[in-house]
């Protein structure tokens, strides 16, 4: 199972230190610095599970999501945003955003759970397709 | 006898025997500032007397009556029109001359009355008009907390992922010290070792960025007088240029042509910051349609002053309002955006340095504002 995940984030700190986080934690962790970068890297890689900050250079992840909506379906976006107005959160959940998470972080036990469960989505999905091609044995 | 008369009428008299003697007690600050003044006398007469205490001390409030032997309609008119509040004819009646000395008294009290109120309105509008100032810091304060949150937001969240990292590796870490451990455990204190400078990095320069917000924003929202000394303009416009980061850094592209330092300029570093903010964001909102959105900074040094002008690509002030570019509450901005002070102020601002600031047209278009600030050196020139 693909457990890839990327980070986008123009800050270089909190790209490092979540990659440092979700990589001893045991995903494949791509790193994008703008919502134009992660579009390249998306093309190159596709990650089923992305956490990006909303305000950023270039694109933003407003505009990312937009593209996401059409290429990539099924990847899954978790937003983080340090300074999120109403109209942000509206648009990143009309355009399919798991969840909005605020800037600081308490712990990551908020964004843990969310880049978990978003896994478990594709799993879930993942396991059924199986079921139905009838690929799985009678066990599962 | 004139003496005898006045004492009896409970006023204190100071005598004195010619022009020049009353010119002299008439200017000392504890001086008499009713006088009988006799027209003719040695040295200096009563007119010149007149003419010079106006002339020459044109705040105290005097009441001065010439009193003489003439009594010819002209002699009325040269004495009032020399300075003199009154004219009193020998011989003159006792009642009289009283009834005028209180007119004096009464003119001289309602002067003193109406200095009193003028002073207390100016200090009002003083203090309204510094009012006016910290205000347009305060809406400015509220533009910018975009970017003190992302400043402050953002090393706090990278230093609790890095709390956190070192939090989940840490058990390894002291089994590890502790004896032989599992593979998972090696590989896991491994990782702490080989990552903790970065970690250690990051923790320091994200605490040092959150305490550089803070104390720019405290030297930012700082109230009370002016502390104007020698000021590097370069470093308040990187200050100002922070502050408004986020709010400006995905929607106009600042290219900024300056030395690294610029020599020092008379300034209260606080209300420059505010002005070169108040330039930034108005540069900012004014390009708001435009194609282009581009804000350059660059500088002018001259041995008494130096320059910072920014030119935005922006569609220029229309030709029409540039006279009242800087008058209060003028503003292009729809309404709810923008106060119409922040020129206003910041011009106010600059003249309170001894500088200036201008507006004009370049060349290549958009609009031009030139805040010019006296050098340090050259101020006491």
């Amino acid at each position: 199972m693909n457990r890839r995940l990327m980070i986008v984030d123009d800050e270089e700190a909190i790209r490092d230190s979540l990659a440092r986080h979700y990589s001893l934690a045991g995903y494949q962790v791509e790193t994008a610095c703008d919502g134009l970068d992660a579009l390249g890297k998306m093309a190159k890689i596709p990650c089923r599970v992305v956490v990006s900050d909303i305000m950023m250079p270039r694109l933003d992840g407003i505009g990312m999501l937009r593209v996401f909506r059409k290429e990539y379906p099924m990847t899954r976006t978790i937003m983080i945003s340090g300074f999120v107005s109403l109209g942000n959160a509206l648009a990143c959940m009309k355009l399919g955003a798991e969840t909005c998470i605020f800037k600081p972080f308490e712990d990551l036990s908020e964004l843990d759970r969310d880049v978990e469960a978003a896994f478990a989505f594709h799993e879930r999905w993942e396991t059924k397709l199986l079921e139905l091609r009838g690929l799985k044995g009678q066990s599962g | 006898m004139l003496r005898n008369v006045l004492e009896t009428w409970g006023y204190q008299v100071e005598e004195c025997s010619d022009g020049n003697e009353a010119f002299a007690c008439l200017s000392r600050v504890d001086g008499p500032r009713l006088a009988l003044l006799d027209w003719s006398m040695p040295g200096m007469d009563g007119i010149q007397v007149c003419q010079r205490l106006r002339q020459e001390h044109p705040s105290l409030k005097y009441y001065l009556i010439l009193v003489t032997g003439r009594s010819e309609d002209t002699d009325v008119q040269t004495a009032l029109r020399s300075g003199g509040d009154d004219f009193v004819s020998k011989p003159w009646s006792e009642l009289v001359l009283q009834a005028r000395i209180e007119v004096g008294f009464r003119t001289i009290a309602m002067h003193r009355t109406i200095d009193e109120y003028a002073s207390r309105m100016q200090a009002l509008a003083d203090s309204r008009a510094a009012q006016l100032v910290h205000s347009d810091r305060l809406a400015l304060l509220g533009v910018l907390a975009a970017s003190v949150a992302h400043e402050i937001n953002n090393p706090a969240s990278f230093l609790a992922v890095n709390l956190q990292t070192i939090e989940d590796l840490w058990p390894s870490v002291e089994a590890s010290v502790a004896g032989p451990v599992s593979t998972l455990h090696k590989s896991r204190a491994d990782s702490m070792v080989q990552e903790m400078p970065s970690i250690l990095r990051e923790m320091k320069d994200g605490l040092a960025r959150i305490r550089q917000i803070t104390s720019e924003l405290r030297s930012f929202s700082r109230t009370g007088a002016s502390c104007v000394r020698s000021v590097d303009a370069v470093q308040a416009l990187q200050k100002a240029m922070r502050m408004c980061s986020v709010r400006v850094k995905n929607t106009i592209d600042i290219r900024v042509d300056l030395p690294p330092s610029l020599p020092g300029a008379m300034a209260d570093e606080g209300k420059l910051i505010q002005v070169f903010a108040n330039l930034i964001m108005n540069a900012n909102d004014a390009m708001e349609d435009s194609a282009v959105r581009r804000l350059y900074i660059d500088s002018i040094v001259s041995p008494s002053h130096c320059e910072l002008r920014f030119r935005d690509t922006g569609p220029g002030v229309p030709a029409d309002r540039i006279d009242s570019l800087f008058q209060p509450f003028f503003t292009t901005k729809p309404v709810g955006k923008g106060t119409g002070l922040g020129l206003h102020i910041s011009r106010g601002i600059m003249e309170e340095f001894g500088g200036v600031l201008m507006h004009d047209v370049p060349a290549e278009g958009g609009a031009r504002f030139t805040a010019r600030l006296p050098l340090a050196t050259g101020a006491g020139s």
